[in-house]
């Protein structure tokens, strides 16, 4: 016993707790005692007052009344010496009994609050121990360690309401440092291949002293395209950087205008006629940066454009509903598995990583989306591809019509 | 030197394929780890060039495998990912070599000779047959002193014979370590190449036909 506790006095700091509720526990204890010992005592004094005493015999009729014999055939006359005899003898005995009781009653509360003192210090010991554990387990982790976790184990009770919460906290920490690693392992990759590719044309290009114009034009065309690609990720990060700022003037915008915009421009540069598109576009008004916002509906109708099968369909509608806009975009394509649709918004993540593309493109949505106080949700139809709803507060009606409005207009009749 | 790279990014594989197959190599491609696992399965490659994060299969994966059934293969593994942690991790994976995005071309082929030369350790970066030299890295040939010029699979195939060490080499196994896997192996580039190659030594000649079985360093 004392080694256990020799090593628990070297395992943590001064146990202040557990020496404070012990102490609390003993004194509660003590006070209890005294007072109940006190009642007792008062009320055995009180009982063994000989008027009390005589009165009470008398009235279960066990004694005649006070003119009577009182102690059968020791009974004295009152009054009489051998009666006041009597009476001091009573006294006497009364009071020695008093002194006795009161005596054990105070050797016995010493004794039990020495014992419950012991008790307290155990209970305190065995009720503190989890946070012990939590305490251990919280100084185990770090930022390379963040998958240990406490686990305790026991009734629902607050030490496991605590336990529960600082591992849910680890497991959200653990998700954020992950998702940031993923990020920089990702980043740093797409980065780095442009630079391989650039790096081993020019090299194998240049190592050739006898490299004919038509070759060293073939490494200036490929270095070009992975520039361009380069260009196109840079872009790409920045935009993300931006909209998770998310600083800048805001302004009203129409997402049915942006949306028959991004429509009429895409469907001319990426895919012709190959994807069926349907759209039904009521006015939505929003309040954001145009910029940002339209960079989020250009993405995911680019999306649906380019994750969509052969003969497939595309339809994308904006409602103002209530305080909400929403914009949909739905489109057919490939099943997507459950597990791969809550990965999809993170950076860097392909369904299909042989096709172009960084996998930023939803990220830079569920970004925009969040600076804009809006909510994003993607389900996967059974029968395959993806629909995406994004939903932003409505930009109360009658407000005057901005620039980007005006924009789009005039590119669509223009197209 | 027959080597296979498995890279899934197109113009970096074509790239380092034309460099490498400029060097001498025959070159094989694989954009995917399965694709890769195949390859190696059928050929005894000299050297695996690999990238870390194929599709299909991951590049550990294929590390793996390929470290248990080829046991000769030299496995140099390519990565974006340069951090000492990464290049632990495929070491301990079988790899023998690592090299991170973005990389020298010439530190690539200096790399992939040093492990074809691992492979197979009786070998000298210099190959010497009588007053015949041979070097690999300078792609370098000379008899007697004097220089001899050589074309990239004649050049080859005389090293495969030099390696040997005057064992026969058949001209099945010339194919495997020279040519690569869009040759047909019925043709008759062997005897076409071992044709022109004892013209350009010159006399006395070196290289023996062992009829019905192959070629030697006689």
């Amino acid at each position: 016993m004392r080694r256990r506790l020799a090593r628990l006095g070297h395992a943590g700091p001064a146990p202040t707790i557990r020496l404070r509720l012990t102490v609390l526990y003993g004194l509660v204890f003590l006070l209890t005692g005294a007072v109940l010992l006190t009642i007792v005592y008062v009320l055995a004094r009180h009982n063994l007052d000989s008027a009390n005493i005589r009165s009470k015999l008398q009235k279960a009729g066990l004694v005649p009344p006070p003119a009577a014999p009182f102690f059968g055939r020791f009974s004295f006359s009152p009054g009489s010496p051998e009666a006041n005899v009597a009476e001091a003898v009573r006294n006497q005995l009364r009071a020695q009994a008093l002194h006795q009781l009161l005596i054990e009653c105070l050797f016995a509360l010493g004794v039990m609050t020495m014992i419950s003192v012991g008790a307290g210090w155990l209970l305190a010991g065995r009720a503190l121990a989890p946070l012990r554990e939590i305490t251990a387990t919280a100084r185990r982790v770090s930022v390379e360690n963040l998958g240990e976790r406490i686990g305790l184990a026991g009734p629902a009770d607050e030490l496991k309401e605590l336990a529960d919460t600082f591992d849910g906290m680890l497991g959200r920490l653990d998700a954020a440092f992950a998702s940031q690693r993923h990020f920089v392992a990702s980043a740093s990759h797409e980065l780095r291949t442009p630079l391989a590719i650039m790096r081993t044309e020019v090299d194998v290009a240049l190592a050739d002293p006898d490299a004919r114009t038509g070759e060293l034009r073939g490494m200036g065309e490929a270095v070009r395209e992975t520039v361009d690609r380069c260009e196109q990720l840079i872009e790409g990060l920045l935009m993300l950087a931006r909209s998770e700022a998310a600083a800048g003037a805001e302004e009203q915008v129409d997402l049915s205008a942006l949306a028959a915009d991004c429509i009429t421009d895409l469907r001319a540069r990426v895919h012709g006629g190959e994807v069926k598109v349907t759209t039904d576009l009521a006015p939505a008004l929003t309040r954001g940066q145009g910029s940002l916002l339209e960079r989020m509906v250009a993405n995911l109708i680019d999306n649906g454009l380019r994750y969509n099968d052969p003969g497939g369909y595309l339809v994308v509608r904006t409602v103002t509903e209530g305080q909400n806009v929403r914009l949909e975009v739905r489109n057919g394509g490939p099943v997507i598995e459950a597990a791969e649709l809550v990965t999809l918004t993170e950076p860097f993540r392909r369904l299909d990583r042989t096709r172009a593309g960084f996998g930023l493109g939803l990220s830079i949505v569920r970004s925009v989306c969040d600076a804009h106080g809006g909510a994003l949700r993607l389900s996967a139809p059974a029968d395959g591809g993806l629909e995406v709803t994004v939903t932003l507060p409505a930009e109360p009606a009658g407000a005057t019509p901005n620039v980007v409005v005006a924009r789009t207009v005039t590119a669509l009749t223009k197209s | 030197m027959r080597v296979l790279v498995a890279e899934d990014e197109r113009r970096l594989a074509n790239a380092i394929a034309r460099g490498l197959r400029r060097e001498g190599m025959a070159v094989d491609l694989a954009p995917d780890g399965s694709e890769a696992l195949n390859k190696a399965r059928i050929v005894r490659y000299d050297v695996l060039v690999l990238d870390r994060d194929l599709p299909g299969v991951h590049g550990d994966e294929v590390c793996r495998a390929v470290r248990g059934e080829r046991p000769d293969t030299g496995i140099l593994m390519l990565t974006a990912a340069g951090a000492v942690d990464d290049l632990v991790a495929g070491l301990s994976l079988g790899a023998d070599d690592y090299l991170a995005k973005p990389f020298r071309f010439a530190e690539l082929v200096a790399r992939i000779r040093a492990l074809a030369r691992r492979a197979s350790p009786r070998n000298p970066p210099v190959l010497h047959h009588r007053d015949l030299e041979l070097d690999p890295a300078q792609r370098r040939l000379t008899r007697g002193g004097e220089p001899i010029e050589l074309a990239r699979k004649e050049f080859a195939v005389l090293e495969t014979l030099m390696s040997s060490r005057g064992a026969t080499v058949s001209a099945e196994e010339l194919i495997e370590r020279v040519w690569d896997e869009h040759t047909d192996p019925f043709t008759n580039v062997v005897r076409m190449t071992i044709m022109t190659l004892r013209r350009k030594l010159g006399e006395p000649a070196l290289v023996e036909t062992v009829i019905g079985v192959g070629y030697r360093m006689g």
